[in-house]
């Protein structure tokens, strides 16, 4: 799973969120590191409606203009957890290193 | 309607309309609640960054990958076998190329006299020139390995390093493009172009991974050692002590780099008609269209070649053989449109994403951005 699409499977779990808010969320997710042009993320959008992990939930009129809102779907949701767990698995093992290393030069 | 929705709805206008019907208007919301607010007085433009990701986006909707619209995804899949088989191509005439730099270096027999002279002393300019030719068909025979075996990065990477390699030479000598010397280097190009500009177009993200067996990744090796040897046994016989020249001017043009890819694009295009004659099951819009793609390089490097001015038989005959090879490639092109024509999928506006039900009381009495237009 690329970032953008793991940051976009995560704004999506606290609700639905239309594109801009999407946007802002994983920005804020990244701490401004990630900041997604609006092509790249109806690309990525694209890619996880054709998985099935986010799907439309509602359209709404705002001033005038169309906003779709995405949610996560459940195997969004499993998709979601199960690259959590990989990640946290992989930041273990190189803290555990890390660790391993400066006890090693400690001593 | 601002200057800014006006622009930027203009740099969406890069995407196929069909995508744009369903997209459009949350495409334009969403920039515009991003863009803050702006007046016509400022001229905004959208930044560079957003237009180029509407550019890319419009690549790998166009060339569609899985889960694209069966005519997006017959564009993608005739752009992959535009790559995959250009650099199969490059892979053989590598081989080739290879077998004969290792010829002259003796490992077949003794080593050529000549070549070793020209080649100079150890560390000689000439000596690394040709430490980076045999690196660059190694590379080229890697790449299409790499792509054919799913590997689609590692392609381009060796790709790219494998065609910058190839022109180090020309930098080296001081050629200037359009040189008179240079134009063999221009021909050389015309046949990189297409397939390097199709491998990191076909091949993005949603592009299918393909991953065939290794004797498919090294079919480039075995056409090029194959090829290799009938290259030899007919380059020995037409430059025996006597050479019928009328007869062999009509065979050399078929034997160079843009004739061998001619042969090949009209023995591909015969088997192509023939399969869509005889069947019907087997047709696909994708490989007629790639051929047709493949086409227009070597059609370009044989108009590049077109002399008039041949003023001895041997030379006549092997321009007139170029103009043949021309037509006959041209003819080629035309019917493998019209194969594509035949086959492709037909246009669809991509159904509108439809909202699951909701809860009362959800605004939902926006018009669809289709009803707008």
């Amino acid at each position: 799973m690329t970032e953008p699409a793991f940051l976009l499977l995560t704004a999506l779990v606290d609700g639905p969120r239309h594109g801009y808010g999407i946007v802002q969320e994983i920005e804020k997710l990244s701490d401004g590191r990630v900041q997604l042009k609006i092509g790249t993320l109806y690309g990525v959008l694209d890619r996880l409606a054709a998985d099935e992990l986010v799907t439309l939930d509602r359209e709404e009129a705002q001033q005038g203009r169309l906003r779709r809102y995405y949610r996560l779907t459940e195997s969004g949701m499993r998709a979601l957890e199960a690259e959590a767990t990989r990640l946290a698995g992989n930041i273990e093992s190189a803290r555990r290193r890390l660790r391993a290393r400066q006890a090693g030069g400690m001593a | 309607m601002s200057l800014l929705e006006g622009r930027y709805r203009y740099a969406l206008r890069l995407l196929p309309a069909s995508y744009r019907a369903e997209r459009e208007e949350e495409m334009v919301c969403a920039f515009l609640e991003g863009a803050g607010d702006l007046h016509d007085e400022d001229n905004p433009r959208p930044r560079w960054s957003e237009i180029a990701s509407v550019a890319a986006l419009s690549v790998r909707v166009r060339l569609g990958g899985v889960g694209a619209a069966p005519r997006f995804f017959a564009w993608g899949q005739a752009v992959r076998l535009v790559a995959v088989l250009g650099l199969s191509f490059h892979a053989t005439m590598s081989c080739v190329w290879l077998a004969n730099t290792l010829k002259f270096h003796g490992f077949f027999g003794a080593p050529s006299g000549d070549y070793q002279t020209a080649l100079g002393s150890a560390g000689s300019a000439e000596r690394l020139r040709d430490i980076a030719q045999v690196l660059t068909y190694l590379l080229w025979i890697a790449a299409a390995a790499s792509l054919v075996r799913g590997r689609p990065r590692a392609a381009k990477t060796t790709a790219l390093l494998a065609l910058a390699l190839s022109y180090g030479p020309v930098i080296q000598s001081g050629n200037v493009l359009w040189n008179g010397g240079t134009k063999s280097v221009v021909l050389h190009s015309v046949l990189f172009v297409v397939p390097m500009l199709a491998l990191p177009a076909g091949f993005h993200r949603d592009a299918p991974r393909n991953r065939h067996p290794w004797w498919v990744a090294a079919l480039p090796v075995g056409a090029g050692t194959l090829l290799y040897v009938i290259l030899n046994v007919l380059g020995s016989a037409s430059m025996a002590q006597t050479v019928n020249w009328q007869f062999w001017s009509w065979i050399w043009p078929w034997l160079g780099e843009s004739g061998l890819a001619c042969l090949a694009l009209l023995a591909a295009s015969v088997s192509l008609v023939g399969t869509h004659l005889w069947a019907p099951a087997r047709r696909t819009p994708s490989l007629p269209l790639a051929l047709a793609i493949l086409a227009v390089p070597v059609m370009l490097t044989h108009v590049f070649s077109l002399t008039f001015d041949a003023i001895d038989p041997a030379t006549r005959t092997m321009a007139v053989v170029n103009v043949g090879q021309l037509i006959a490639l041209l003819l080629s092109a035309l019917t493998l449109i019209v194969l594509t024509a035949k086959t492709m999928p037909p246009r669809r506006v991509r159904p509108q994403p439809t909202p699951e039900p909701t809860a009362p009381g959800d605004d939902t009495g926006l018009p669809l951005p289709e009803d707008q237009d």
